[in-house]
């Protein structure tokens, strides 16, 4: 368990680090991978609700800390994000590469809608749509594509492992 | 005399024309010779050469490099300091050099991550600049690092007029479209597409005169009070780096 915690938490690091120096760098106009989305999905995936519930919690909470204006915002859409997540993987074939994907997209877009209806409730954005649209949508193309070449690669030394 | 003397001259001939015929076939055998070393001494420097090419070729690979990514990288940055340098010499304001150490995750807020904090003498509400212009102001500050709200974020509001007519307003980020909103411009007015905008100072949080942008688009309703103004920033916030924050005099 204690294992299991320390390598989530240096993959948190990890990709915080490469959001916010390689990925955040980059001023598209659309959305942005987000590679603390994909490692959120990619955890609760393969292990379960709770775990990913926990996990969306506690890197929703260091988002908020470091980025959001507003304590909980991040943390409470990845919690639910994460949770959802868990419970879709129990009820699919987890080795479909298809559903991974359906499941990233959906989870990019419920992660997206749940965050930008508390800001827009707290009045930190002007227009709900405008940002699902122009944000979320795009984030979600790049994290399905990322995605994909995560399970292609995992596939490809899964293979060599066997062999 | 004249017999002995003939005599004499044929040995001479003999000899002249044994020379005549072998000399070819020495200087042939001599150039086969040294043909022949040479080639045995090329043969023995092989090795070395091929090393040296070896070498010659990392040389020239390395300096190769150079030319195209790090002397480009000094030029250009030369460059730019020499830009900077010429900016904080115009400007009357005391400047605190700082740099761009991370950004925001997503697109979701536009603001950027600055190497220097409370300790180096960064303040709440500093002003951040460029060469080119306004760039945002600090929101939060640390120790060592603080957060700038960037002008393209939609809670940024700066006062600010147009520089060639004077009409004052309020420039709003537009988050991620890339450009800012000037609001408050009233119908009346006659500002056109391509107009300088600068900050007012109204307000005392930014300083007058700072480049903020050009006017790109306008639309003018006769109906409508104000008119709809999009400002592009004089900014290029995807090639950030070295910035100043702004010191107040107190």
């Amino acid at each position: 368990m204690m294992k299991k915690i320390l390598i989530l938490i240096a993959s948190v690091l990890l990709c915080l680090i490469l959001q916010i120096t390689l990925i955040g760098g980059v001023q598209a106009k659309g959305g942005k991978p987000d590679l603390l989305l994909i490692l959120l999905v990619l955890w609760a995936w393969n292990t379960d609700w709770k775990q990913g519930l926990l996990a969306g919690f506690f890197i929703g909470l260091l988002e908020d800390i470091l980025f959001s204006p507003l304590l909980g915002l991040n943390a409470f859409s990845l919690s639910l994000t994460g949770f959802v997540v868990g419970e879709v993987k129990e009820r699919v074939y987890e080795e479909n590469v298809v559903a991974l994907l359906l499941v990233t997209a959906a989870a990019s877009l419920l992660n997206g809608i749940v965050f930008f209806s508390w800001a827009r409730i707290f009045n930190i954005f002007s227009s709900f749509l405008g940002k699902i649209s122009s944000l979320t949508l795009p984030t979600s193309l790049y994290n399905c594509l990322l995605m994909f070449f995560i399970f292609l690669i995992k596939g490809k030394f899964g293979r060599e492992k066997i062999h | 005399m004249l017999i002995s003397n003939h005599k004499k001259d044929l040995p001479a001939r003999i000899r002249e024309g044994g020379y005549s015929f072998v000399d070819p076939l020495r200087i042939s055998f001599l150039t086969l010779k040294n043909r022949l070393f040479e080639f045995m001494e090329n043969f023995q420097e092989i090795e070395k050469l091929r090393s040296e090419n070896q070498t010659l070729k990392i040389k020239m690979e390395e300096l190769l490099f150079y030319q195209k990514n790090y002397y480009q990288e000094i030029i250009s940055a030369n460059q730019r300091l020499r830009e900077l340098l010429g900016f904080k010499e115009k400007q009357p304001y005391s400047l605190i050099p700082v740099e761009v150490i991370a950004y925001d995750p997503h697109n979701y807020f536009k603001v950027i991550f600055i190497g220097k904090g409370k300790k180096e003498g960064i303040e709440k509400e500093m002003v951040v600049v460029n060469a080119q212009g306004l760039v945002g102001r600090v929101i939060e500050v640390y120790p060592h690092r603080a957060k700038v709200l960037l002008i393209l974020d939609e809670r940024s509001k700066i006062g600010v007029r147009d520089q060639r007519t004077r009409d004052m307003g309020i420039l709003q980020g537009k988050g991620e479209k890339g450009v800012c909103e000037l609001k408050y411009v009233l119908s009346r007015a006659d500002v056109r597409v391509g107009d300088k905008i600068i900050t007012s100072g109204l307000g005392g949080l930014f300083p007058k005169g700072i480049v903020v942008g050009k006017i790109c688009a306008i639309k003018k309703d006769p109906n409508q009070l104000f008119q709809e103004i999009e400002v592009v920033p004089s900014v290029d916030f995807g090639k950030l780096e070295e910035l100043f924050a702004i010191k107040r005099e107190k």
